[in-house]
C-alpha cells in the first residue's frame, strides 16, 4: 500500500511539470494548428538558461523564471514570425510543418551541443536531496516546489484564457478560426502570442526541472513523446486537459515502473495511450468532434 | 509497359548510378554514403505508397524497418536461416504488425493517426531494449561474419550491396509508377483527397488503407533486412528509433510526397548533402551534417511546401512574376 501511495504521489509531482510543458504544446496546436516537434528543445533551452543563470550569477530556480520565461517568450514570438508564419499562412498541410519543426529541433540540438558540449549538466540546490517523510511516503522537496510552481502557473494560464480579452480571442480561434477572424480578431498577432506563451510555459517547466533533472543537448527528446501523450489524452487543443493529461502520464509511468518493470514504464504508458485513443478518439477531456 | 519520360529518365538514372562504383564511389567512405542514400530512396518510396499517395501520414516506419532487420537477424543467429528467407519472414511480420495497428487506428483523424504510428515505433524500441534475452537488448546484435557468402546474403566488399539496394530501389520505383496509374492507386489517392466523396463512390476505405499500409510495411521490412546484412550489426535505436522513422518520412516529404520522383530526389539529395557537410568540417565541428540537414528541411518547408520536385514550377512562377514586373503595363481594353 505504501508502495502504491508512493508511486501515485511521485507520479502526480512529476506529472505536474510535464503537464505544464504539455499545455504549451497543446496551446500551439489549438491556436496555430502546428504540431511542434521542437517543443522539447524549448524546454532544453530553458534548462541551459537556468543552469547559466545559477552558475554564472547565482540566481537560483525558481526565481530565475522571471528572466528565462520572458526570454523564451521573445524567442517564441521570433520563431513564429520568422519560420512558422511563412509555412502556416501558406497552407494547412501537415507535411511542410513536420519538416519545419523537425528541422528546428535538430538545429537547436546541434547548436546546444556546440555551445555547451554533450556533457550532462546539473545544479545542486540544498533542496534537491531533501525529503519529507509523510507516513512512510518519501517526498522530494525539489519535486514539491516544482509541482507547486506548475500548479500556480497553470492557474495563471487558466485565468489568462478565461478572463482576458486576449485569452478569449485565443479560445475563439481554437473553436472556430474563420468566425473569429470575421469578428475582427487579428490572428497573426494572436498566433505570435500563442507561440510565445507556449515557449514561456516550456521555459517555466525547464526551469523547475533543472532543480532535480540534468540537462543535455538531447534532453528535449525525453519529454516530447510524453508531452504528446499528455496532450492527446487531454484532447488536442484542450489546454487545461493537457495539464491533467500530464498528471495521468506521471501516475501511469510510476505505477508501471513499480509494479511491472522500471525499463517498461514508458511502454506501459504508450499502451495506455493507444488504448485511450481507440476508446475515446478525442481524448479523455476532449469535446466530441472538437477537431 | 509504355516507354514514357518517367521510364526513360529512370533508366538513365539507374545506368548513371550503376556506373558510380567504377569512378565516383571509389573510397569505402563514399561507397557508404552511396549505399545509405539508396537505402533511404527505397525506404522513402515504400513510405510514399501509404503516406504520400494514400495520405495516411506515418511517423513510425522505423517499426517496420526494425521488424525486418530483427526478424531476419534473429532467424539467422538463433536458427541459422538464411536472410534471403528471413527477409520474407520479416516482411510478413511487418505486414501483420501493420494490419494490427492499422485496423483500429485508421478510424482516427489525421494528427492522431500520425501520433499513434509515432508511438508504436517507440513501444517496439522499448520492448526491444528491455527484452534483452531474446533481442540482445541495448548492446545490439552482431551478425556472424562469414565474409563472402552470397547464399547467406553476405559479401566481402560493399559493391554487391550497392547493386542490391539499387535493384530494390528500382523495383520500388516501378511499383510506385504502376500504382500511380492502377485502380488501387486511384482509390488511395481519392481517399487522400476526399475520403467522404471516395466512400460515397463505393471505395472501401478501410480495406484500401489496410492493403496499402501492409504493402508499405512489407517493402520497408525488406530494406530493414538489407541494412542489417550490410552493416552486420543492429541495435534498437538505429532500427526502431524515432530518428529512423522521422528520416524516412522526411526523405519523401522533402523530395515531394505523393509523387513518383519525390522520394527518389529526396533520398539522393538529403543524405549526401548532410554527409558532405560532415566531410568538409571533419574534426573542427561535429554535427555540421545535422545542421545542413535541418537547413534543407526548413528551407523546403518555407519555399517549396510540395517538395523539391516542385522546384521547376517554382522557378517558372518566379520568372513569370519577374517578367510581369518588367513588362510595361497593358493598356486597358
Amino acid at each position: 500500500m505504501t508502495q502504491f501511495l508512493q508511486a501515485i504521489v511521485s507520479g502526480i509531482l512529476v506529472g505536474g511539470v510535464l503537464g505544464l510543458v504539455s499545455m504549451g504544446l497543446s496551446l500551439v496546436f489549438g491556436v496555430v494548428r502546428i504540431v511542434n516537434f521542437a517543443h522539447g528543445e524549448l524546454v532544453m533551452l530553458a534548462m541551459y538558461g537556468t543552469y547559466l543563470l545559477y552558475t554564472a550569477v547565482r540566481i537560483p530556480p525558481p526565481f530565475s523564471i522571471l528572466i528565462v520565461a520572458p526570454l523564451l517568450f521573445a524567442f517564441g514570438v521570433l520563431l513564429y514570425r520568422v519560420l512558422f508564419e511563412p509555412v502556416v499562412l501558406g497552407s494547412t498541410e501537415l507535411l511542410p510543418q513536420l519538416s519545419l519543426t523537425v528541422g528546428i529541433s535538430f538545429a537547436l540540438q546541434t547548436i546546444a551541443q556546440w555551445v555547451f558540449s554533450p556533457t550532462q549538466r546539473s545544479i545542486q540546490m540544498s533542496w534537491t536531496t531533501t525529503y519529507y517523510d509523510v507516513g512512510e511516503v518519501f517526498i522530494n522537496q525539489a519535486q514539491v516546489i516544482a509541482f507547486l510552481v506548475s500548479l500556480v502557473v497553470s492557474l495563471l494560464l487558466w485565468l489568462f484564457l478565461a478572463r482576458t480579452d486576449l485569452g478569449r480571442a485565443m479560445r475563439a480561434i481554437v473553436d472556430d478560426r474563420e468566425v473569429a477572424q470575421m469578428m475582427g480578431i487579428n490572428s497573426r498577432r494572436i498566433y505570435a502570442i500563442a507561440v510565445g506563451t507556449s515557449a514561456a510555459l516550456a521555459a517555466v517547466g525547464g526551469n523547475i526541472l533543472m532543480t532535480y533533472y540534468p540537462t543535455f543537448p538531447h534532453v528535449g527528446l525525453q519529454f516530447l513523446p510524453l508531452a504528446f501523450v499528455a496532450v492527446v489524452m487531454g484532447g488536442m487543443g484542450n489546454v487545461l486537459g493537457a495539464f491533467l493529461g500530464g498528471i495521468i502520464v506521471g501516475i501511469v509511468q510510476q505505477v508501471t515502473g513499480v509494479y511491472v518493470a522500471f525499463q517498461l514504464q514508458n511502454a506501459g504508458l504508450l499502451l495506455v495511450f493507444i488504448a485511450v485513443l481507440l476508446l475515446r478518439p478525442s481524448g479523455l477531456f476532449g469535446k466530441e468532434g472538437s477537431l | 509497359m509504355k516507354w514514357d519520360r518517367d521510364l526513360k529518365t529512370g533508366l538513365a538514372l539507374v545506368l548513371v548510378l550503376a556506373s558510380l562504383p567504377w569512378w565516383a564511389l571509389t573510397t569505402s567512405y563514399a561507397m557508404g554514403i552511396g549505399i545509405t542514400a539508396l537505402t533511404f530512396v527505397a525506404l522513402a518510396l515504400a513510405w510514399n505508397l501509404i503516406s504520400g499517395i494514400g495520405g495516411q501520414l506515418s511517423l513510425g516506419h522505423g517499426a517496420y524497418f526494425g521488424l525486418g532487420a530483427y526478424t531476419s537477424s534473429l532467424l539467422l543467429i538463433r536458427l541459422g536461416v538464411t536472410p534471403w528467407i528471413g527477409m520474407l519472414a520479416g516482411a510478413i511480420v511487418a505486414a501483420i504488425f501493420g494490419l494490427c495497428l492499422g485496423y483500429p487506428s485508421f478510424r482516427l483523424k489525421g494528427v492522431y493517426f500520425k501520433l499513434v504510428t509515432f508511438v508504436s515505433a517507440l513501444i517496439l524500441e522499448i520492448i526491444c531494449r528491455s527484452w534483452s534475452d531474446f533481442t540482445g537488448g541495448d548492446p545490439g546484435l552482431e551478425i556472424p561474419l562469414l565474409r563472402h557468402a552470397p547464399a547467406m546474403y553476405q559479401f566481402a566488399s560493399p559493391v554487391p550491396y550497392f547493386y542490391i539496394i539499387l535493384v530494390i530501389g528500382s523495383l520500388y520505383f516501378l511499383l510506385t509508377r504502376w500504382l500511380l496509374r492502377s485502380r488501387f492507386g486511384y482509390y488511395l489517392q481519392a481517399l487522400r483527397d476526399d475520403q467522404v466523396a471516395a466512400e460515397v463512390l463505393g471505395v472501401n476505405s478501410l480495406w484500401m488503407k489496410l492493403a496499402g499500409f501492409a504493402l508499405s510495411a512489407m517493402l520497408t521490412a525488406l530494406v530493414g533486412t538489407f541494412y542489417a546484412q550490410y552493416l552486420l550489426f543492429i541495435d534498437p535505436v538505429s532500427t526502431f528509433g524515432m530518428f529512423v522513422s522521422v528520416k524516412i518520412a522526411l526523405s519523401s516529404i522533402v523530395g515531394g510526397a505523393g509523387t513518383l520522383w519525390g522520394p527518389v530526389i529526396g533520398g539522393l539529395f538529403l543524405i549526401p548533402v548532410a554527409e558532405l557537410g560532415n566531410a568538409q568540417f571533419a574534426g573542427t565541428l561535429t554535427g555540421v551534417d545535422v545542421v545542413l540537414y535541418s537547413v534543407v528541411l526548413i528551407l523546403t518547408a518555407i519555399f517549396l511546401p510540395r517538395g523539391l520536385v516542385s522546384l521547376p514550377e517554382f522557378i517558372r512562377v518566379k520568372r513569370r512574376e519577374m517578367e510581369r514586373m518588367k513588362a510595361p503595363p497593358q493598356p486597358a481594353s
